[in-house]
């Protein structure tokens, strides 16, 4: 027994030493854990070798295209570790919510820890430092400046495009869950860190979770008669059935039709973007904002 | 209906409630903007403020929603409870529930476009194939209210495990079955009560058109068989009348705990008898206790704008009413103790015993092979990675075998487990909790929660325990109401909308996945404390299965060594729930088994007990690994399944037998469900 662990013990620094290596390795092998960190990877141009749930992925991040030799590492939150190795990284990626099995990773390649989400409740300055912090240890810093640039730009449009509407209304950004009941996004959110970047006012008042969103009844969204619904998708065929037929003829009455924003003409509908994502996500909001065209609230 | 009749006495909870409700109610509507808002409800048109708006399509359908879901659950549950003979048959223990969980789930997945438009269709699907699974494998003896009730919970527990591994798999797909699960009753309108109650009141028809023989049937299938009712038909006509007004439900609004088990408690209480008042009765309470939770929700709510979906809380709110319920049914036991034992087929000298164990330990080493993915010899592979998954699930599993296998004896009843005292579900409680509070707490934070828990627990199992001499029959009661609550905490968990919820669904299946070398040592070092206590314990174990009387008459200490056996037998379980979070089922499994084949004496019942936990547990680790390769699934569900697998072959074989041998044993088949 004793020489088995003595065996094992060789065998984990010779591991460690084999890594150590290859961190001197161009271009590093980079394999993140979380779909937000992916998503920026991507943005900046790095080659990601393995990545957890493939399919989900593309149905709920991603435009871009993954190739068959992406490595496919299963759950999210519980990736399989014998592929994680042998996809033999440089460099894992991962989020705060990995701590739990960060000293297990730790022993296949060096981690870092990067957190978008942090009770500070300021995701999108987080996800510019991440993305320069990753530009910069992957040798990508150009890119990773260019990303924040076209952001940048992207939340400006979206600023200037609010300036030109001095009555611009308060927005409230949902998800429908299913026809009862929406995932609202306020404080803390990366939606609303674009729509403050914006200078565009959310009218959700109630407390949010550590994500910056909180679960109420549809109903809920008659406390706020003066403010613009924002639809994130994806959206539940039964819910889209009466967005849809919301602006023709009536041939459904339920609460969603007597809502105030969907009865003024005052709801804006927004293909699916990850809630949980980085700077690509931010710029993709502020652009799909900006082309939404929002409503404005006169006074009378 | 029936207060002329009865005393007022036994109507006064009842009024109570009614009271509440149109206390509450008031309160709510004048809070929404005064009863003026009638108005425009009745004549159809809306003025269209907010205020009226929320009255005529939030406030008044829900209101109309809690009412009928309330009554159709309450009816429905007299109705299984009736016909079946059986104080504990609701949708929820019969597997009906689960069976159209899965099949929402499923169309979800597959087809959202059908599930969007045909939910009441796929919901009735669901619950009619898994009765149809209970009835199959109930066979014959579905009479037997035991076997039914066995039967039940295996299918139960069978589909839930089925769309845990959904849920883990496809979380982001599922986020709508997460609320659904949880039963809110929030509105956007009258089309659901437009949806249901036609369905209740074609349910509730036929039912009251089967009154003689539901009478009859409530009398004992003997009775009604000779007043020459064709029970089997009868039967079956009200149970599907009842699960047609379940599965309306179900789709309508989602799972409703607790009411359809109380409602009709409540209303026997109350003094209904007959079967129609009673059924009537029923209905009535289960509007009240539906309407009351629901709008007592709305009005604590209000102030603090947060979501809490009414039937997981009525679930959390009933389970102290379950305690109640139990503790008076469980006075007259429905037979002896003892004759739930699985009887062995063959006596065994000791000798044989040791033989026996010694292949369940062959049986492990093969499962640990296969585990470890011998013969490849990639070592550092298996070093590193494999061999602390393998050591945890066997640690787990042994020592969920032994404390099972203390339990069954310490209970002298074959269906005592760990988790029926509620060890494991105060252990997951505080790692939830833990994850609430702290959203990035790490292994030491959540194992230091785990720990917390299941000491809570244990500690108020003792002193609940300690006025009764550690009867066994408390400890139990106590565990279940405890396991009722942490169910119905993390439901509104899930409901929330956490985007953890496959992580904390794996941790709460029994998942060895974070498992590493330093982890094992505090587990390991409870087990051995554990076994060090039980040691001299041995002997009070080989007489406790005997019964009290004979206990006491040897002059052993029972206090002593009920508190002895208990202590031990938590931290067997703290130490595999620490190890691999709640695994259920084979703490049940393994004792039984190890006892089928002949394992008699104390020790080799403990030895083979441990053998058989420890290669279940590490067989269905491997299998969860396996199965959906890189797609992992918990070791805990991945047992229950395969366990339901054995449990079907059980019963075949023992089917077999029975053909053989007719009339040998009755308790035998049921008891191996």
């Amino acid at each position: 027994m004793r020489h088995l662990l003595c065996a094992a013990l060789c065998c984990l620094c010779l591991g460690q030493a084999i890594a150590g290596d290859a961190a001197a390795r161009t271009p590093p092998r980079v394999v993140p854990l979380d779909w937000g960190l992916a998503s920026t990877l991507f943005a900046l141009g790095v080659k990601v070798p393995a990545l957890a749930e493939k399919s989900g992925y593309a149905d709920w991040v991603g435009p871009e295209n993954l190739s068959d030799d992406v490595v496919d590492l299963g759950l999210r939150l519980a990736p399989d570790m014998e592929r994680l190795r042998n996809a033999d990284p440089d460099l894992i990626l991962i989020t705060p919510q990995f701590s739990s099995i960060v000293p297990r990773i730790e022993t296949i390649a060096k981690t870092k820890v990067y957190a978008t989400f942090t009770p500070e409740k300021t995701p999108l300055s987080n996800s510019i430092r991440i993305a320069r912090e990753l530009g910069e240890l992957l040798n990508a810093s150009d890119r990773a400046e260019q990303l924040v640039a076209s952001t940048n730009e992207a939340l400006a449009d979206l600023r200037r495009s609010r300036e030109t509407k001095p009555e611009a209304c308060p927005v409230l950004v949902v998800n429908f869950v299913d026809e009862r009941h929406v995932r609202v996004f306020a404080d803390g959110s990366l939606y609303d860190d674009v729509l403050k970047a914006g200078n565009i006012e959310n009218a959700w008042r109630r407390p949010t979770n550590y994500w910056g969103f909180g679960t109420a009844p549809a109903s809920a969204l008659l406390d706020y008669p003066d403010a613009a619904l924002i639809v994130i998708g994806p959206t539940p065929p039964q819910v889209q059935r009466i967005l849809d037929a919301s602006g023709g003829t009536q041939t459904f009455d339920t609460l969603l039709h007597h809502l105030p924003a969907v009865e003024a003409g005052r709801l804006r509908i927004i293909p699916a973007i990850w809630s949980f994502g980085g700077l690509p996500e931010a710029a993709r909001l502020a652009k799909a904002l900006t082309s939404a065209n929002l409503p404005e609230c006169p006074h009378d | 209906m029936t207060s002329s009749r009865l005393p007022l006495l036994r109507v006064w909870p009842l009024l109570c409630l009614a009271a509440l409700l149109v206390f509450l109610a008031g309160s709510n509507i004048s809070a929404i903007g005064g009863g003026s808002l009638w108005g425009p409800i009745w004549s159809g048109t809306t003025s269209g403020t907010a205020s009226s708006i929320r009255m005529s399509y939030v406030y008044s359908p829900q209101l109309v929603m809690a009412l009928l879901s309330g009554s159709g659950l309450g009816f429905a549950g007299c109705v299984f409870q009736l016909s079946l003979l059986n104080p504990l048959a609701s949708p929820s223990t019969l597997g009906v529930s689960s069976g159209a969980q899965l099949a929402l789930t499923l169309t979800l997945l597959l087809a959202p476009e059908l599930h969007a438009s045909h939910a009441f269709a796929i919901a009735l699907t669901g619950s009619f194939l898994a009765w149809g699974l209970v009835a199959a494998i109930g066979g014959r003896r579905l009479e037997d209210p035991l076997t039914l009730l066995l039967s039940g919970m295996a299918v139960s527990f069978t589909l839930a495990a089925v769309t845990t591994c959904l849920f883990i798999l496809k979380d982001h797909y599922l986020n709508s079955m997460f609320i659904w699960g949880a039963g809110d009753l929030a509105q956007n309108g009258w089309d659901g009560v437009r949806f249901l109650a036609p369905k209740l009141v074609f349910g509730a028809a036929i039912v009251l058109a089967m009154s003689r023989p539901l009478s009859l049937l409530g009398l004992g299938t003997g009775v009604a068989r000779s007043a020459g009712v064709p029970v089997g038909w009868a039967r079956a006509i009200v149970l599907s009348a009842a699960i047609l007004i379940t599965a309306a439900i179900t789709a309508a609004v989602g799972i409703i705990a607790f009411v359809g088990l109380a409602a009709p408690h409540i209303a026997r209480m109350a003094g209904a008898r007959r079967v129609i008042p009673q059924l009537l009765t029923a209905a009535l309470t289960g509007a009240l206790l539906l309407g009351v939770t629901d709008q007592a929700l709305q009005f604590l709510l209000k102030s603090l704008a947060s979501f809490l979906p009414a039937g997981a809380l009525a679930g959390m709110l009933g389970a102290p009413l379950i305690l109640y319920l139990m503790r008076k049914m469980a006075k007259p036991p429905v037979q002896p103790e003892h004759s739930l034992w699985l009887r062995p087929h063959i006596i065994r000298s000791r000798a044989d015993q040791w033989r026996l164990v010694a292949i369940c330990c062959m049986v492990l080493l093969v499962c640990l092979a296969i585990a470890l993915g011998l013969p490849s010899l990639d070592l550092p592979l298996i070093l590193d990675w494999r061999a602390p998954r393998v050591l945890t699930a066997l640690l787990a599993g042994c020592a969920l075998g032994c404390a099972g296998c203390l339990g069954q004896r310490l209970l002298g009843n074959p269906m005592a487990s760990p988790e029926s005292m509620g060890i494991s579900a105060g252990a997951i409680m505080g790692t939830v909790l833990v994850l609430l509070i702290l959203p990035a707490a790490g292994t030491v934070g959540q194992t230091a929660g785990a720990l917390g828990g299941a000491l809570i627990v244990l500690m108020s199992v003792l002193f609940y325990g300690r006025h009764q001499d550690f009867d066994p029959r408390s400890l139990i009661l106590v565990g279940i109401a405890i396991t009722a609550i942490a169910d119905a905490a993390i439901l509104i968990f899930f409901a929330t909308g956490d985007p953890r919820v496959s992580q904390v669904l794996a941790l709460m299946s029994g998942s060895t996945y974070r498992a590493s070398y330093e982890l094992l040592s505090i587990p390991a070092g409870l087990s051995l404390v554990a076994v060090l206590m039980i040691l001299p314990a041995l002997r009070w174990l080989d007489i406790l299965p005997i019964g009290n009387g004979t206990a006491r008459a040897l002059g052993m200490p029972l206090a002593l060594a009920r508190t002895v056996i208990i202590i031990s037998m938590a931290l067997l379980t703290v130490a595999a729930t620490l190890l691999a979070g709640p695994i259920t089922f084979v703490g049940l499994a393994a004792p039984q088994i190890a006892r089928v084949i002949g394992l008699r004496s104390t020790g080799s019942h403990l030895a083979g007990s441990a053998a058989l936990g420890g290669s279940v547990i590490v067989f269905s680790d491997f299998a969860g690994r396996r199965l959906f390769l890189p797609y992992e699934l918990p070791a805990g569900l991945m047992s229950v399944l395969i366990g339901a697998f054995g449990l079907v072959l059980t019963l075949t074989v023992l089917r077999f037998y029975g053909k053989r041998r007719r009339g040998r044993d009755t308790a035998v088949r049921g008891v191996a469900a």
